[in-house]
């Protein structure tokens, strides 16, 4: 069997669906898209990880971002 | 010349690390080469330090190859101390849409994963990239073409392995006793592989020929996306069809091979991938493959196979069609393996890929 032959084939059968609701009827809606509503919140989290990177192997600037992870855990856990 | 490999996790069973170890294999034949990861899931590979890294980077006679698949922020910091020359081998990143609204996290190492390839063609423009298929070299916009090569992931080359693996009897027998159609789909439960697509179509199929037909699908479900996978439970209970679906998670290799060479029929609806191994490993074992024409999948899956638009109605009628016509001589059934077969053995054996990524390989080398 050739390959159009095989796609004529699905196209006749495909003609039997009419009495089926349609894709549009069983459709749900997926949850609304939250994050692409507000790309500034990641672009500011992307340059500042970036940014971050990029200085913390300057020796005294290093150890301060070290100290500030610190507090920063501590904090969270109290 | 040393040859250093770089991925941030070396795993040995997914995608990345089926192509990432047979390269190795490869290229430890001419020269001398090691491995650098942040996460070493694979013990057979010869890794090396950060500080023997930094050495050996140092040199001008060596060469990175930088995989690039995910968001790998302290590579790109490496990448910027090396003084020899970089190749790097795409993979291909999702885009975030998908993961919009079921994970932040998802969405977020995404879209910086995209940025990042950007950011690295402008930070090594001399750089050449190897990618897996011709859809992942359309993001590399600001490379000249003799940059870009075009090679095929190693991973369907270890199917000359792991697919003589004596299938497991339980899962033949269970297959074979079954009284309907057997469709298959591998991949992991996540947006991008069309899960809500392939629903619909088992609801379609089940309202037209009836309840027997079993979707098997072979892939772990992600914890850290918990509100897809409730997402597809609802979706499933609303659409009358949890009973025709089978959800295994990961199996080995014996198992893998029994859905293999037992199913019908394989569903693959994703709407992203950047290469889609499953559909070549459907075509080594002999079984047709349905798909969607989206993203690498009609590329990696050749000509003359069923690829069909996102209507759900016309991919039931196809899986129809091909399971119906499976002992039919000369049917659709018989068209599908003998294309998907010769697809197979024309361009994913390990013989083909290793000569083409050589070709590719040293073309990126030749001093220009």
């Amino acid at each position: 069997m050739e390959y159009s032959e095989i796609l004529k084939e699905i196209e006749t059968e495909y003609k039997n669906f009419s009495n089926i609701p349609s894709s549009e009827d069983i459709m749900t809606k997926e949850p609304e898209p939250i994050f692409l509503k507000h790309p500034w919140k990641y672009q500011i989290r992307y340059y500042y990880g970036r940014s971050i990177r990029a200085i913390r192997h300057i020796p005294v600037i290093g150890d301060f971002l070290v100290f500030c992870n610190h507090l920063r855990k501590r904090g969270l856990k109290a | 010349m040393k040859v250093i490999v770089m991925h941030e996790v070396m795993a040995p069973h997914d995608g990345v690390g089926n192509d990432i170890e047979p390269m190795i294999d490869l290229l430890s034949k001419q020269y001398e080469v090691c491995a650098y990861a942040y996460d070493r899931k694979n013990p057979r590979l010869p890794y090396v330090t950060e500080k023997e890294l930094l050495s050996l980077i140092a040199d001008t006679k060596n060469l990175i190859i930088y995989h690039h698949s995910v968001y790998w922020p302290d590579g790109e910091a490496l990448l910027k101390k090396a003084k020899c020359p970089i190749i790097f081998r795409y993979h291909n990143i999702t885009p975030p849409k998908f993961f919009d609204p079921y994970s932040e996290n998802h969405y977020y190492s995404c879209m910086v994963g995209q940025k990042q390839t950007k950011q690295l063609q402008k930070e090594f423009p001399k750089a050449h990239w190897i990618c897996c298929s011709k859809y992942n070299a359309r993001d590399l916009i600001y490379l000249s073409k003799d940059q870009i090569h075009v090679v095929p992931c190693f991973a369907p080359g270890r199917l000359e392995d792991w697919g003589n693996t004596t299938p497991d009897a339980g899962v033949v027998k269970k297959l074979r006793d079954f009284d309907g159609v057997n469709i298959l789909f591998v991949g992991r439960v996540v947006p991008n592989k069309g899960y809500h697509t392939m629903l619909e179509v088992l609801y379609y199929y089940v309202k037209q020929y009836g309840p027997k037909v079993k979707l098997r699908v072979i892939g772990k479900k992600d914890e850290n996306l918990q509100e897809y996978t409730d997402f597809v439970e609802t979706r499933m209970k609303e659409l009358g069809v949890t009973e025709q679906i089978e959800f295994t998670g990961e199996v080995t290799d014996a198992t893998l091979s029994a859905y293999y060479q037992e199913s019908d029929v394989m569903l693959c609806v994703s709407e992203h991938e950047g290469f889609c191994i499953p559909v070549v490993e459907a075509q080594y074992f002999g079984l047709p493959v349905i798909a969607l024409d989206a993203s690498a999948v009609p590329e990696t899956l050749g000509k003359d196979q069923m690829i069909l638009s996102k209507d759900p109605k016309k991919i039931a009628v196809a899986i129809h069609v091909v399971a119906s016509s499976k002992h039919q001589p000369g049917g659709a059934y018989e068209t599908l393996v003998a294309q998907g077969h010769k697809n197979y053995q024309e361009r994913f054996t390990l013989e083909k890929i290793s000569e083409d990524f050589l070709a590719a390989f040293h073309d990126c080398i030749a001093p220009k």
